[in-house]
């Protein structure tokens, strides 16, 4: 039983790998540069935006540079974003994948996820070096602490992703709600300023969004002189629980109106 | 070893539902050459595709104790703009399989020529077939699911398949779908009859037939 399972964890392992490399492959499959553009496009949106702030002459808070606000909070969101629209397309690119009886549902989301957080985690890495080398004060203070406030979001992301997507195969306008309440959950994320930058009154409402809380957890790790101070892991951690349940309850209710892999 | 636990499944149709299963438990001896046998639209195909995994039955679990094929010939699983020595390496980490030996085993037999190293959507689905048929020869697995002997690409690649075919019949198990008594008789050593939701088999395959022909 014991050496089943390890065996198992091995196979899912080989898995998760298999169809990682082949995500890499297909995603940007047409152009030259390939998965690269995982790391440019990014860095170019990033790089832009910092460039109208300076522009618009918005300033630095805590110690901290605008661009490191920026390179915390954007990335922070974009990993949340890109990783939940990854998951709710999961179903539909791979589905002919699970003809192969060892790849599951869950592989693929897995693979997806972890491929988004590498990748993510690759640009902010090459973004946190390029503004070093330009005299920009960015090197992250806590790297385990940003590692830890990225995995939360791609945590986040599969879960919530997974429920709106089995939602969806019930209700297919639920896609197009999630859409709008995703530039919602923008706006309030806090990506693009600081929460204690807004009244009281306003910030209690900002922080019903979860993702708002880890990015806030991002900058506290990112910047020596800013400790955090609205990341409640209580409720960070019950937003997990609940969409957990959600994605699993969707997951068995739905499985079987999914079908499997059309012939 | 394939072991059905209550299998059922039905689709809906303009109809009514149309019963492929009906609470189905029955054990497939995963090292015999079996022969389904049931009339048009009975659900042979879809009995073939739910134990490939391809498919999920509506209730019961479907339990194989054997490395089952793909059913042979399916290329739904290439990625369409990957190209067939890349959708072959994908398939070989999968199942943990030598991507040089099953590259050189399939490059020799399916002959595609500089068409390997295409995009699978620029290939005729005949390319695709021989692709897809040379890589579950290579796979070899204990058992091999077969909807319906097609031949594949242009006559001398069919003589190249026939010997193949045989070799699969010595070495490993299979589960072959027709609807022509006669090639069933001439491939499969166990009978297997689908009717009205039920799975019956048989050790001679002439009381299967004689079976499926009494279904007036």
């Amino acid at each position: 039983m014991f050496a089943e399972a390890i065996k198992g964890f091995g196979v899912q392992g080989r898995v998760i790998k298999a169809v990682i490399l082949r995500e890499m492959r297909t995603r940007f499959g047409a152009y030259s540069l390939g998965y690269l553009w995982a790391i440019i496009v990014p860095l170019l949106f990033i790089l832009v935006l910092t460039a109208v702030y300076s522009a618009v002459g918005r300033n630095a808070a805590h110690g901290a540079p605008m661009e490191v606000l920026l390179l915390s909070g954007m990335m922070a969101w974009l990993t949340f974003s890109d990783t939940l629209s990854q998951i709710q397309s999961a179903f539909r690119a791979n589905r002919p994948l699970l003809v192969y009886p060892m790849v599951t549902v869950f592989d693929i989301a897995m693979s997806r996820t972890l491929l988004e957080l590498l990748t993510k985690a690759a640009a902010t890495i090459v973004l946190m070096i390029l503004y070093m080398s330009f005299g920009i004060p960015a090197a992250v203070d806590d790297p385990l602490g940003a590692i830890i406030a990225l995995v939360i979001l791609c945590y986040l992301a599969l879960t919530f992703g997974h429920a709106v997507a089995c939602l969806a195969v019930i209700l297919p306008s639920t896609t197009f709600i999630v859409g709008s309440l995703r530039r919602v959950m923008f706006f309030t994320s806090g990506a693009l300023f600081l929460l204690s930058d807004v009244p009281a009154e306003w910030r209690s409402y900002l922080l019903y969004n979860p993702v708002a809380h880890a990015i806030d957890l991002m900058r506290g790790a990112w910047i020596a002189g800013y400790s955090a101070p609205y990341f409640d892991a209580y409720y960070v951690g019950q937003c997990a629980i609940l969409l957990t349940a959600a994605a699993a309850i969707g997951e068995t209710t739905t499985r079987r109106r999914r079908g499997g892999a059309r012939q | 070893m394939i072991e059905l636990e209550g299998v059922s499944k039905s689709f809906r149709t303009d109809t009514g539902y149309r019963v492929v299963l009906d609470d189905v438990s029955i054990a497939l001896p995963t090292d015999r050459h079996i022969g389904v046998l049931g009339r048009n639209g009975a659900g042979k195909s879809t009995l073939l595709r739910m134990i490939s995994g391809a498919e999920e039955p509506d209730a019961g679990r479907i339990s194989k104790h054997a490395r089952v094929s793909w059913p042979l010939g399916f290329t739904g699983g290439f990625h369409p703009s990957l190209t067939g020595r890349e959708n072959l390496r994908f398939i070989c980490r999968a199942y943990d399989a030598d991507i040089d030996e099953v590259t050189a085993f399939v490059e020799d037999f399916a002959e595609l020529g500089e068409y390997f190293d295409m995009a699978i959507q620029t290939l005729s689905s005949g390319m695709r077939a021989r692709l897809a048929f040379g890589l579950s020869l290579a796979m070899r697995f204990d058992f091999y699911l077969i909807d319906e002997l097609v031949s594949v690409g242009d006559f001398w690649f069919r003589a190249k398949a026939a010997q193949e075919f045989d070799r699969i019949r010595s070495e490993a198990g299979l589960l072959l779908v027709s609807h022509s008594p006669a090639t069933i008789k001439k491939f499969c050593d166990t009978g297997l009859v689908l009717r009205h939701g039920k799975l019956v088999i048989f050790d001679d395959l002439d009381a299967a037939v004689n079976y499926y022909l009494d279904d007036g």
